[in-house]
């Protein structure tokens, strides 16, 4: 178990991560989600002994780590740009970190050779590292930090280097490494979907301040506050006289704001007058179609936009047409705004 | 290729390396030998030398720039012969050892100090390093040869001389003095301060000038001297002076007498040299026991028996230089004679120029210097 | 705190207190007593010493002499060097490459060999000044002599440094810009001046303040052909020196430094209002263009390949002479015989292989000093940016501001004594003050290389290395040392040719023990031995092979970066 216990990281005189507490479990996959800048990769960079938090402590398997220096702390560490060793090829790259453990002189060729296997990079252990592909240059930096065994392995923003396809692909064979080693793995991420697809649980950050955790389903189904439900998923913000409509409906907060998934929001042409719905009247702006599903945008009479999501590619309404937003009182969020 | 030129390298290196290991002996560097031109006394103290052997039993610790490969042995040899001494030398420029000496006043390692001209000598005994002895070689010696306090007599001596191309100088200056007339003006050089022939010839030139009353030069002695730069040929290097030498641009020399000599052979060019009435400079140079000698006796001994006219004449018919005393130049052979019978010495009291020559130079730099 | 972190504090800690030490000891200390010695005086303090110089000519002719020469060294170098530009990288000329391995000969050979070469060839009796005396009878033999033979020295000898930055930076040139001018109607001459030159021109700029600093600080070449009526500030400070003044030497050095520091201000000021920053993003590579006009063309080939010779014969006659008779060297007549014989004097005694094994020793010492003070301070700076860190910065560039004869100056007065930073001992006159001082002297340059590679480096991989469990010193060995050792060797290579004919601070520091090669190479017009000369001459052929074995040898690494 890794525990982060009121931990501060600073900058000077800026504060880059307040008093942050985070327990990871044995084995999980962990993500720090959150846009650049919120501090996430900061505490990625503490946990690894780059960065000394101001205050606090941090243990990883019952062991405090901060009076220890990065290479005791017995954890693999993918770069974002995968900092390959460019003085030396595969081999030697994965190599690095059995000789610097001062593993026996016989040991390492088997133990690269299996770590290799495992990732899938046998045939470019002779390499040299300017002659690989960003995809094959992440595979290596991912064997290398792990053919150490070490018992906590951290992500920077591993995929982030990587066209679209290749991201989406990566990511499955990373989770399934992780699951077939068993390896804790703190993962961190300013992609919102990468993180729903790959984590056990998401810890999501905002301007150094940590705003949730929790798994996947419930950030995104119940999200602490406006921050953390506008960065996961896309998701409709009323304002206005939606917005008064609504607070006659639901009791809440004076300060809150009511935000709904677009997919819980549907477009008719008739009010729906049902005792949980509520329907705004607005015009059709404009359509994009997705494939499988047609995003429709519509216009209510205050200029705001409400996006909402429908399956298919055929819809019989037109630009500018009158129509109504409806929705459910029981799909309406209504978040604390920070 | 670059293997090649790498390994190259690598040897370089450990040629390095090895110098570094090996055991420093004091260089022999030729141009570290006895000339009084070479010294270089930049800097006025030094480390405390591991090289020199403790003085024990029979054996004598002697600094000297005489002590080369070619006259160090020699030396050792009829040393050993005549006293049953054996001597271990420390060999380099004279104005090394005085460094030498000064860095190791507390602790001396030397026993004897032999070779440094005058001014150094005094500075020397000024500086407390030298102990008293008067040997009995110092009876028939000049005055300008010895020491008033009998710290330090001087063995061996070269004058400082006028030389001129008789091709091209038809009526040579008489006396040093002559020099700055409008017919000498681009005929001769004058070298840089930190030569020590260059000292001593400005001094021997200064000397007439000084007033013992106020212990300084007078305005017309410096007058003397501006004129005397201001008529100098402006030359590069010196290199190049004994080639124009020869062909008669600049056919004076103001130069010590061996060092004219042979350069002049070495460059097949004519030579006659003026005999001032006044007398000319004469560099010599001197020995004495070191202050705080464990081996006083020992030491006594030895700058007894290497000054003694019978030494000294043996040593200069083997080296071919002038002794200074006057019993060991009747027993040289004729051409070191005729050599040392050319020039009287002028007078100079040393003492109190090697006191006051710092002065004397920065003010000729500042001020003096075109 | 783990055991290993533990220690590797207190090992930190122990190599930047030796590091400290070292500059406060060989650095800071000397500035102080320079400052010390000039005003205070007896221990009161006093403008005697000013006074004095001031009531000096020749003191205010020396300054004047040393501005005008570093102006005009600016003018022809610059000119010199643009000229060289043009030819070996921009025209098509027969023989470029050929002509830029030329150019760069004072590369392996500077200072009092540099001049040596000279001499033979353009002394009143040097072979161009004879041929050149038949052709025009009425013209001054002594031209090599005084303000004209130190400038022109500079001029060849200045400019090779001058290049290697702005070549540098010619070749990064966007090619496409140049095709741009000549379809809007510019000749290729026109193009070269009003669109490749202002992109070089920063590069030139700090490439200038170089010069001037090095014009400034002029030893060999006015010392060697200055003669009466020509003399620098830093031949001044030496002689003062000698006669053991050094109130007034220490005052010169300051002034000479006020100079430099005023220099390096208004340069500074000067560059921030101009600077380009290159915009295009894609970039064509250079191609040289041919010279249309065919009397151009002809012009430009002949100055070329003079300018070539001027570089090449020094070397050629200094080979020849080496190989020559002794009688021929002191006379300077054409040897009649060749052999090996000087070589073989040289290398078979002890006495005069020495001066060259001491200096290959000294040089090699304060080269290793030099990288153990700038890389792990370089790390330091870039690792930890604040305040000790920017203290620890601007005391290693000290040296490049302040004259290296001041420095001098002040390790001399401060050590000629006992003095405890030292443990007691009295450093001058010992071995250890000339290495010393070299490697203060090379300090700045080196860094300032050094630092230009570590930024290479990525963070990450150093931080890579810790993760997989590299301690501090693998991490360096594996990963930082391999980044770094290119410019470290090359560095190195340049600094231990530089240092091998080292002069200014050998004169004053050397001792018994330490005798170098820069000394020994002045000696002949002070010594009487015949062979004195020939030595010299195989010194310098020796140190020119050496030069060029360790530039080739670290060509490779140069070539990298």
């Amino acid at each position: 178990m890794i525990e982060l216990k009121d931990i501060v990281i600073k900058y000077g005189d800026f504060t880059a991560v307040h008093d942050l507490n985070i327990q990871i479990h044995e084995g999980e996959f962990f993500t720090f989600l959150g846009p650049s800048g919120c501090g996430k990769t900061t505490t990625l960079r503490a946990i690894a002994g780059f960065e000394k938090p101001a205050s606090g402590t941090i243990t990883a398997f019952g062991r405090e780590l901060s009076g220890l220096l990065p290479e005791e702390r017995d954890l693999g560490f993918v770069f974002q740009n995968y900092a390959l060793f460019p003085s030396m090829n595969v081999y030697e790259n994965i190599a690095f970190g059995l000789r610097a453990h001062k593993v026996p002189k016989k040991e390492i060729p088997d133990r690269v050779q299996s770590i290799a296997e495992k990732t899938g990079i046998t045939e470019h252990l002779k390499k040299k590292i300017n002659e690989l592909s960003g995809g094959q240059q992440q595979r290596i930096a991912i064997a290398r930090a792990l053919v150490v065994e070490p018992k906590i392995l951290l992500l920077d923003e591993p995929l982030s280097n990587l066209d679209a396809k290749l991201r989406v692909s990566t990511r499955e064979e990373i989770r399934r490494l992780q699951r077939s080693l068993g390896i804790t793995t703190i993962y961190v991420t300013h992609d919102q979907e990468e993180a729903m697809a790959i984590s056990d649980r998401i810890a999501v950050f905002n301007v150094g301040h940590l705003e949730q955790i929790g798994t996947p389903k419930e950030i995104y189904n119940h999200p602490a506050n406006s921050a953390v439900a506008r960065f996961i998923g896309d998701i409709n913000c009323f304002t206005g006289s939606a917005d008064k409509m609504l607070r006659s409906r639901i009791d809440c907060d004076a300060n809150a704001r009511f935000y709904v998934r677009p997919h819980k929001i549907s477009i008719t042409r008739t009010p729906d007058t049902g005792a949980k719905t509520v329907s705004i009247p607005a015009a059709i702006d404009c359509f994009e179609f997705l494939g499988a599903y047609t995003k429709i945008i519509a216009r209510t009479e205050d200029n705001a936009f409400i996006t909402s999501l429908m399956f298919g590619s055929e819809t019989d309404f037109e630009v500018d047409e009158s129509v109504y937003v409806s929705l459910d009182v029981g799909d309406v969020l209504a978040l604390k705004e920070v | 290729m670059k293997k090649l030129l790498a390994s190259l390298l690598a040897i370089v290196m450990v040629l390095g390396l090895a110098a570094c290991g090996g055991q420093d002996t004091p260089a022999n560097d030729p141009s570290a030998d006895n000339t009084p031109s070479t010294s270089q006394p930049a800097d006025n103290s030094g480390a405390s030398g591991d090289t020199a052997a403790p003085s024990t039993g029979g054996k004598l610790t002697v600094y000297s720039p005489q002590a080369d490969a070619d006259r160090g042995p020699w030396i050792k040899e009829q040393a050993e012969a005549a006293l049953g001494i054996e001597i271990d030398f420390l060999c380099a420029t004279g104005g090394d050892l005085a460094e030498r000496l000064r860095a190791e006043k507390n602790n001396p390692q030397a026993d004897v100090i032999m070779g440094l001209v005058q001014t150094a000598m005094y500075q020397l005994k000024d500086e407390e390093l030298l102990a008293q002895y008067t040997p009995s070689w110092a009876d028939g010696l000049p005055e300008v040869y010895k020491d008033p306090d009998g710290y330090f007599n001087s063995f061996w001596q070269t004058p400082i001389i006028i030389g001129y191309n008789p091709d091209f100088v038809p009526n040579p200056p008489t006396s040093w003095q002559d020099l700055i007339k409008d017919e000498y003006a681009g005929l001769y050089s004058i070298g840089k301060t930190s030569s020590q022939t260059v000292r001593t010839y400005i001094i021997g030139m200064l000397w007439p000038y000084y007033d013992a009353a106020s212990g300084e030069i007078s305005e017309e002695g410096w007058d003397f001297l501006r004129t005397l730069y201001n008529n100098a040929y402006s030359l590069p290097t010196d290199s190049d002076s004994w080639a124009l030498f020869k062909e008669g641009t600049l056919p004076i020399t103001l130069n010590w007498f061996g060092g004219a000599k042979s350069k002049a052979a070495a460059y097949e060019a004519p030579i006659n040299y003026v005999a001032p009435a006044e007398g000319t400079p004469v560099v010599a140079e001197g020995i004495a026991v070191v202050a705080g000698s464990k081996n006083e006796e020992m030491a006594q001994k030895f700058v007894e028996w290497w000054g003694s006219p019978e030494t000294m004449a043996a040593y200069a018919n083997e080296f071919g230089q002038a002794p200074a005393h006057p019993d060991a130049i009747t027993m040289c052979n004729d051409e070191i004679k005729a050599d040392a019978e050319m020039f009287t010495a002028q007078n100079i009291d040393w003492a109190v120029c090697s006191e006051k020559m710092d002065d004397w130079f920065v003010k000729i730099e500042l001020e003096i210097m075109p | 705190m783990s055991v290993k972190k533990k220690l590797s504090i207190v090992r930190n800690l122990l190599m930047f207190t030796v590091i400290a030490w070292f500059l406060v000891t060989f650095i800071i200390v000397p500035v102080i007593s320079v400052f010390r010695t000039t005003f205070f005086t007896d221990g009161t303090f006093s403008f005697e010493a000013i006074e004095k110089l001031i009531k000096s000519e020749r003191v205010r002719r020396s300054l004047s002499n040393t501005y005008q020469m570093a102006f005009w060294s600016v003018i022809t170098v610059t000119i010199n060097g643009i000229f060289q530009i043009l030819v070996t990288e921009y025209f098509d000329i027969k023989g470029a490459k050929f002509m830029e391995l030329a150019f760069m000969v004072p590369l392996m050979y500077g200072g009092i060999s540099l001049v040596t070469g000279y001499n033979y060839l353009y002394s009143a009796n040097g072979y161009i000044t004879q041929l050149l005396l038949r052709v025009f009878p009425h013209m001054n033999a002594y031209w090599f002599t005084g303000f004209t033979g130190v400038l022109f020295v500079h001029t060849f000898a200045m400019t090779t440094n001058h290049i290697l930055f702005v070549k540098t930076a010619f070749r990064d040139i966007d090619y496409s810009t140049i095709e741009a001018a000549r379809s809007l109607g510019s000749s290729s001459m026109g193009a070269f001046f009003k669109v490749a030159l202002p992109v070089v021109k920063p590069a030139i700029f700090s490439a200038t303040i170089l010069l001037i600093l090095s014009a400034l600080n002029s030893f060999a070449a006015p010392s060697m052909l200055g003669g009466k009526n020509f003399y620098m500030i830093n031949s001044m400070i030496l002689s003062l020196n000698g006669l053991r003044s050094y109130d007034l030497s220490a005052l010169l050095s300051l002034i000479l430094a006020a100079s430099c520091i005023i220099l390096l201000l208004i340069m500074n000021y000067l560059e921030k209002k101009n600077t380009y920053l290159s915009v295009s993003k894609v970039s064509t590579r250079l191609r040289k263009t041919k010279i249309r006009n065919p009397v151009v063309n002809i012009i430009v080939h002949a100055l070329a390949y003079l300018l070539t010779a001027i570089y090449l014969l020094p070397v050629v006659i200094i080979i020849l002479f080496s190989l020559g008779d002794v009688q021929s060297i002191i006379t300077n007549t054409f040897p009649r015989s060749f052999s090996l014989d000087n070589y073989i004097r040289v290398f078979s005694t002890s006495a005069t292989l020495k001066p060259f094994l001491n200096s290959v020793k000294l040089s090699l010492i304060a080269v290793l000093m030099v990288m153990a003070i700038t890389i792990p301070s370089t790390l330091a700076i870039k690792k930890h940016p604040g305040r000790a860190t920017r203290i620890l910065e601007m005391t290693l560039l000290i040296p490049w501001i302040l004259p290296g004869t001041m420095l001098v100056v002040g390790m001399i007065t401060t050590y000629s004594e006992p003095r405890l930073l030292v443990f007691q001992q009295v450093l001058l006159g010992g071995f250890w003050l000339l290495p010393i001082a070299y490697t203060v002297g090379k300090i700045p340059s080196s860094m300032r290389l050094v630092r230009a590679s570590l930024y290479a480096i990525n963070d990450s991989h150093e931080e890579a290395a810790h993760s997989l469990g590299g301690s501090a010193f693998y991490t360096f060995r594996r990963v930082v040392w391999p980044v770094i050792f290119p410019t470290a060797i090359s560095v190195g290579a340049i600094s231990f040719n530089g240092l091998l004919s080292e002069y200014t601070v050998s004169a004053l520091l050397y001792n018994v023990n330490n005798i170098p090669l820069g000394i020994v190479l002045r000696s002949p017009e002070m010594s009487n031995d015949p062979n004195t000369e020939a030595n010299s001459l195989v010194y310098i052929v020796v140190l020119m092979l050496i030069s060029a074995i360790t530039l080739l040898a670290t060509q490779k690494y140069r070539n990298k970066k």
